[in-house]
């Protein structure tokens, strides 16, 4: 090559020593007075998102509403929900039947009642992850970056051999696929801070380790012969695409040999412990979270998983599924919260339990102007007649509840309130996504202006850095 | 120096100017108050009576006397005020919003340089702009030993600049960028070898290889018209592929204009651009489709983002959020409403062109003659600002950085003006033909400059750009993919577009065949394995150059060549293709077998294909499936073997051509050019992703080319790509059975160079090993 400079062993003794923040550099969108606000004191160095995708009814879970048993003929406009209220460890505070590990733990975390997405109109459930996930709704004229891209942009990596910004649980390969790429990038950040994406939780560790049936010498020899190649090829450094590439392949053998790719690898924990949190793939990931919290993971989000409806995205035998769901995600979630504490992680752990609208029986979008039926959505009776009937069928954008956990989180505290009558839609406190957003870039310690310039426009973590930290869902004195 | 000066406003206005340098950082620091003082100190508010937007008025001052001191930074009020330390009373801007450093240092030189600042400009006139009209400047004097011309303008600038024309790097680098720049594969080592020398000749040849080239360009044009295989909007109709259109544009080279012509007056193939992308629901006012025609067309043909100007005024040009809005309703159907910021301002726009003194358009008529008059107003001559957008495009492809960066923002200065409007107004001239310009500019002699090393990434677009050369280049996820597929194995096996030309692969005659079954006359036919024979002679007198077979079977099958397994598959919904030169070399006859077997009760068929091309030969030889062949229900020892006796095998069973499902099948191709399924055939995976190809929802100008870690995971152990490279390793091997010729072979095919003495040791590791050292290798992975 026509190029000149210093000698491969110089760059590499650079190389080893750099961290992978200093990755962050060369990237082509030129800072721009990012974060001239006051950085607020963080209460928390990491991020667990818990997605609960395809729609989360909060009458059925966090919020519930008058009990309606099954009956065929029950009228379906006196269904609010299809699960008793069941006592929590926090007095007076109900959640629904199936919850109940969770509501072991509430005294733990904070639970909002009053979370109320946009209504984007005719409804789209990849259209409103995207929103949640960037806070901007789709489409964008330029692509805007997943939550966990701004934090791992903004606070680099904890560890500087684990990925900062980690996916869990969702496939690409089915559903709204496309959809769901649009969202989980890193977006004009730039692909250092894009998603490290796990689909099997149970395979982890085969990201992180020598290719399978690689033997542990022949990868070390592999590695041997490159650097001695490059030490022969008498290619030089002094080009950032050079530098980039040496230093990140040199970061990823270090990933790959070092004790923190064992985070990745299920197997290393007790049976009794794996048991406490096999009841899904979304079980198995929320053990795979607790594994790379503690390895230094800096934004983890575990998902239920979206695909068009499965999960929690309920179009009939709705109460059934959720019996299901709730399955999946209560023992998982609460072993979770105490695990992190136990082991005194908690504290700087932040846990969101999301989704990105809720459900409700009868209403389709918004509380006080729903929209027709679309032509995609089967007409429902009006009259119960049969089982599968039975459950939140329609998408409701009117309320949610979020639960959230540790990392400045106030203990033991429920923020709004709902309307006890249909629409039960919030009515006290709302808090928007970009609210929401906010509150976890303040416990994070990132200024509400933190923003980037791009294509000549300022672009903050939230649409023209609109919304802010509710600062009485966070411990006092962290607000 | 006037006439300099009147193509960087578009309003024309005498005044004197000293320097094109002064005019640049008087735009920059001008730039600089129109982001963050005129807010306060302009049009709407004159806070402490002082406005900062016009001439005039910024250097009468404001209530407390005069700001600016021509030459004197440390007097400036302006300067002191900016610079007061952070929570001090009097800073500004105020509260939080205090500059950054480099924008001080930015107005501290402007004043420092005199505050140089056009006379004449009107408040609205803050921001350059570049001239439309297009220009044929003179060559520079005594350049006359230059024949391209260039060369020309670029010999007069390194003489401005006192710089000497370095060496043109060698045939091996040469062939290396100019194949990967024109068609986007690596050259093989018989093209180096056999190269005579005459580098203009190669580039033509390059160039002559049209769907190798269309296949490599429509990446680039993927990216600028936001076009892919898979995508948001396709699940509910409500996007559209111009996948046809723009691989058919490429493959014939279809004037430029005529493209943009046909982007705006879209034909059905087309009007996947200009219809954008809806998405089910309600979007933003400035995210509606009509809106989003007016940002792309302008991003893409004028460089000029129009983006913020579609939901208020802008403060990074100087466009209107009118303007926005009445290039948009040149696509709608009735008069649009204008929204600022989301919010209806109760007006409706009309539909309007940008630049009037091109031309209007009349709103009255009805849309397809609006779309008709903005076609013709954006491809008219006088227009130049179409032709400058898009050499400059080319040249930041072939170069690493355009004479204009970024290139979404044409009115920013080149680096050298003349030869931007020389190559512009060559390129209209020769009836917009890209191929024309890019056979220039990779004939050029500065295209042979060596590369120049960069080591901050930042630095690259900044206007204190020298040109001294391209600057080394990363390969891009498809070129990287394609390489890997060339030199080792291929990644990619099923293509995700396949352009209707290449429907006359040669492979179009070759039947669907099965083993006759008594009273079955469709497809369906029992579980079971069948067994296909048939003997080809060759021509003695010739000698094979290339041969390669395509075939597929539902469900399985292995073909052999004269006993020998040469390609299967497993997988009925994908055609297997390889290449099969050295099986058939040197022989006189050949028997192929083929062995299928339908693993259930079902449809049953076999179609297969191969091509042998002899030297001096333009024409191949085709052997495809037919009535000819024989079939059996048994395979009894030895039937796949050249010796085997058939004689006693009736015909197979010729199906359809009605009622075949597998018409469909999109990659069952033979060409002699399609050696392996090419990346930006293929929908966005993790792989290439990860490797910078954008998600093309937005149009996508600038992929981010540095190496991330994330990459580098999945060169260590992505599946695919280990997978890959195992396979490769073994074919290598089987190839080559000595370690020293298979590590010179795999140099010459990586490399396009043998190995160095010292480099000979690596002859001993294993082959996989070797080939993921060798293509993660700067040396492979830059353009240099």
């Amino acid at each position: 090559m026509n190029m000149h400079a210093q000698t491969r062993r110089e760059f590499l003794t650079r190389v080893s020593a750099a961290s992978l923040a200093a990755l962050a550099t060369g990237t082509p969108q030129r800072v721009f007075g990012a974060g001239l606000a006051k950085k607020p004191q963080a209460t928390a160095d990491t991020v667990i998102l818990l997605w609960m995708a395809g729609g989360l009814a909060h009458t059925e879970t966090f919020d519930p509403k008058r009990y309606t048993p099954f009956a065929p003929g029950v009228e379906a406009a006196s269904v609010l929900s299809t699960f008793e209220a069941r006592p929590t460890v926090l007095d007076g505070v109900e959640i629904s039947a199936g919850l109940e590990e969770i509501g072991k733990v509430l005294d733990r975390g904070t639970l909002i009642r009053s979370h109320v997405v946009a209504d984007l109109g005719k409804i789209l459930h990849t259209r409103h992850q995207f929103h949640w996930h960037t806070c901007y709704e789709p489409p964008q004229s330029v692509a805007a970056p997943h939550l966990g891209a701004w934090i791992a942009k903004e606070l680099g990596p904890r560890n500087a051999v684990v990925p900062p910004f980690i996916v869990i649980g969702q496939r690409f390969d089915r559903g709204e696929a496309d959809e769901l790429k649009a969202f989980h990038t890193a977006g004009f950040l730039g692909g250092e801070f894009g998603p490290f994406l796990v689909e099997n939780p149970l395979q982890a560790l085969d990201a992180v380790r020598p290719p399978a049936g690689m033997t542990p010498q022949r990868f070390e020899a592999r590695q041997a012969l490159y650097r001695e190649m490059l030490k022969k090829n008498g290619t030089t450094a002094s080009d950032y695409q050079q530098d980039s590439l040496l230093r990140s392949m040199e970061q990823a053998y270090a990933l790959l040999r070092s004790p923190e790719s064992k985070a990745f690898d299920l197997k290393l924990e007790s049976k009794e412990t794996y048991d406490a949190y096999n009841t899904s793939r979304f079980g198995q990931g929320c053990l795979l979270a607790r594994r790379l919290t503690e390895a230094g993971a800096r934004f983890i989000e575990v998902t239920s998983e979206y695909i068009p409806f499965e999960y929690w995205d309920t179009h009939k035998d709705g109460h059934d599924r959720l019996v299901a769901m709730k399955q999946q995600i209560d023992r998982p979630i609460a072993q979770l919260v105490r695990d992190l504490d136990e082991r005194g992680l908690l504290d700087r752990t932040m846990i969101i339990l999301a989704s990105e609208f809720s459900r409700d029986a009868m209403l389709e979008g918004a509380a006080d102007n729903p929209t027709e039926q679309g032509i995609d959505l089967k007409r429902l009776p009006d009259v119960m007649k049969e089982r599968q009937h039975y459950g939140m069928h329609r998408h409701f954008t009117g309320a949610g509840s979020v639960l959230m956990f540790g990392g400045g989180a106030r203990r033991g505290y429920v923020h709004g309130k709902t309307a006890d009558e249909r629409p039960c839609k919030a009515i006290e406190k709302p808090v928007s996504i970009a609210d929401l957003h906010q509150t976890i870039h303040h416990a994070l310690g990132i200024a509400p202006d933190a923003h980037y310039e791009i294509e000549g426009r300022p672009f903050y973590t939230t649409p023209d850095g609109k919304g802010a930290a509710v600062t009485e869902l966070l411990i006092k004195g962290s607000a | 120096m006037f006439r300099l000066f009147s193509f960087f406003l578009f309003t024309s206005i005498a005044f004197a100017t000293p320097d094109a340098q002064e005019l640049v950082l008087s735009a920059e620091a001008r730039g600089v108050l129109a982001h963050h003082c005129t807010k306060c100190h302009g049009q709407q508010k004159q806070k402490g009576e002082l406005r900062l937007d016009t001439k005039e008025l910024a250097f009468k001052g404001g209530e407390n006397g005069v700001v600016l001191v021509p030459g004197n930074p440390a007097e400036s009020e302006l300067l002191k005020r900016i610079t007061l330390p952070k929570g001090h009373e009097d800073l500004m801007p105020p509260k939080d919003n205090a500059l950054e450093p480099q924008e001080i240092e930015t107005l501290r030189k402007w004043i420092a340089a005199g505050t140089p600042w056009p006379d004449g400009e009107t408040a609205g006139l803050v921001f350059q702009r570049a001239a439309i009209a297009p220009r044929k400047p003179e060559f520079p004097a005594g350049t006359e030993e230059f024949v391209n011309p260039i060369d020309k303008f670029v010999a007069g600038y390194f003489r401005k600049k006192a710089y000497a024309w370095p060496q043109p790097v060698d045939d091996r680098t040469f062939l290396r960028r100019a194949s990967l720049d024109s068609i986007g594969l690596m050259p093989a080592w018989d093209d180096l070898n056999t190269f005579k020398g005459d580098r203009a000749a190669v580039v033509d040849s390059f160039l002559a290889r049209k769907a190798d080239y269309a296949t490599h360009w429509m990446s680039f044009w993927n990216d600028a018209l936001r076009n892919d295989y898979s995508g948001t909007g396709y699940i509910d109709g409500g996007r559209q592929q111009i996948s046809n259109w723009l691989y058919a544009s490429l493959h014939d080279d279809k004037p430029y204009d005529q493209m943009v012509r046909e982007l705006i007056v879209p034909n059905a193939e087309s009007e996947g651009f200009i219809r954008g992308i809806k998405w089910r629901g309600n979007v933003s006012a400035g995210q509606r489709v009509e809106l989003q025609a007016a940002q792309n067309l302008t991003q893409v043909f004028l460089g000029l983002n129009l983006k913020c100007a579609s939901c208020h005024d802008s403060f990074i040009n100087d466009y209107k959020l009118t303007d926005a809005h009445a290039l948009a309703a040149v696509f709608a159907d009735a008069p649009l409403d204008v929204y600022r910021c989301d919010k209806a301002t109760g007006e409706k726009t009309a539909a309007g062109f940008l630049w009037p003194e091109l031309g209007l358009i009349d709103a009255a008529k009805p849309r397809g003659e609006r779309q008709q008059q903005l076609a013709a107003l954006m491809v008219k001559r006088e227009n130049g600002r179409l032709a400058r957008t898009l050499v400059n495009r080319l040249w930041a492809v072939c170069f690493g950085r355009g004479m204009v960066e970024p290139v979404d923002v044409m009115d920013n200065l080149p680096w050298n003006q003349d030869l931007l409007d020389w190559l512009a107004w060559d390129f209209a001239e020769n009836g917009f033909s890209i191929r024309h310009t890019l056979k220039l500019i990779l004939t050029s002699r500065a295209y042979q400059i060596p590369a120049v090393a960069v080591n901050d990434a930042d630095s690259l677009p900044k206007s204190s750009f020298v040109f001294n050369g391209p600057v080394v280049r990363r390969l891009s996820a498809e070129q990287f993919a394609d390489a890997v597929g060339h030199v080792a194995a291929p990644l990619y096996f099923k293509r995700d577009f396949t352009p209707l030309k290449d429907n006359t692969g040669l492979a179009k005659g070759a039947s669907w065949i099965w083993h006759a079954e008594p009273g079955i006359s469709g497809i369906q036919f029992p579980e079971g394995k069948r067994y296909f024979r048939q003997t080809v002679v060759l021509p003695g007198n010739l000698d094979v150059r290339l041969a390669r077979v395509v075939g597929s079977a539902d469900n399985t099958f292995t073909f052999y060549i004269d006993g020998v397994e040469a390609l299967s598959s497993i997988n009925w919904e994908v055609a297997e293709s390889s290449d099969v030169t050295e099986q058939i070399e040197e022989k006189k006859s050949l028997t192929l077998a083929v062995m299928a077997d339908n693993v259930a009760p079902g449809a049953a068929g076999l179609r297969l294909a191969l091509a042998i091309w002899f030297k001096g030969q333009k024409a191949p030889m085709i052997v495809e499936t037919s009535p000819g062949w024989r079939s059996s229900a048994e395979g009894s020892a030895g039937w796949e073997k050249p010796g085997f006796d058939d004689s006693a095998w009736p015909s197979a069973q010729v199906l359809g051509p009605e009622g075949l499902p597998w018409i469909g099948m999109r990659n069952y191709l033979l060409n002699e050019e399609a050696g392996i399924v090419r990346a930006s055939m293929v929908s966005n995976d993790a792989f290439q992703n990860i490797l910078g190809r954008p998600i093309r929802d937005q149009v996508n100008m600038s992929r981010a080319t540095q190496a991330t870690l994330l990459q580098a995971l999945t060169f260590a152990n992505g599946r695919a790509f280990t997978n890959a490279l195992d396979r490769a390793g073994r074919k290598w091997t089987d190839r080559f059975p000595d370690p020293g010729q298979r590590l010179e072979a795999i140099y010459h095919a990586a490399l396009l160079r043998a190995p160095r003495e010292d480099e000979r040791e690596f002859a001993s590791a294993a082959p996989a090993d070797l080939l993921w050292s060798i293509v993660l290798l700067p040396e492979f992975q830059l353009i240099y």
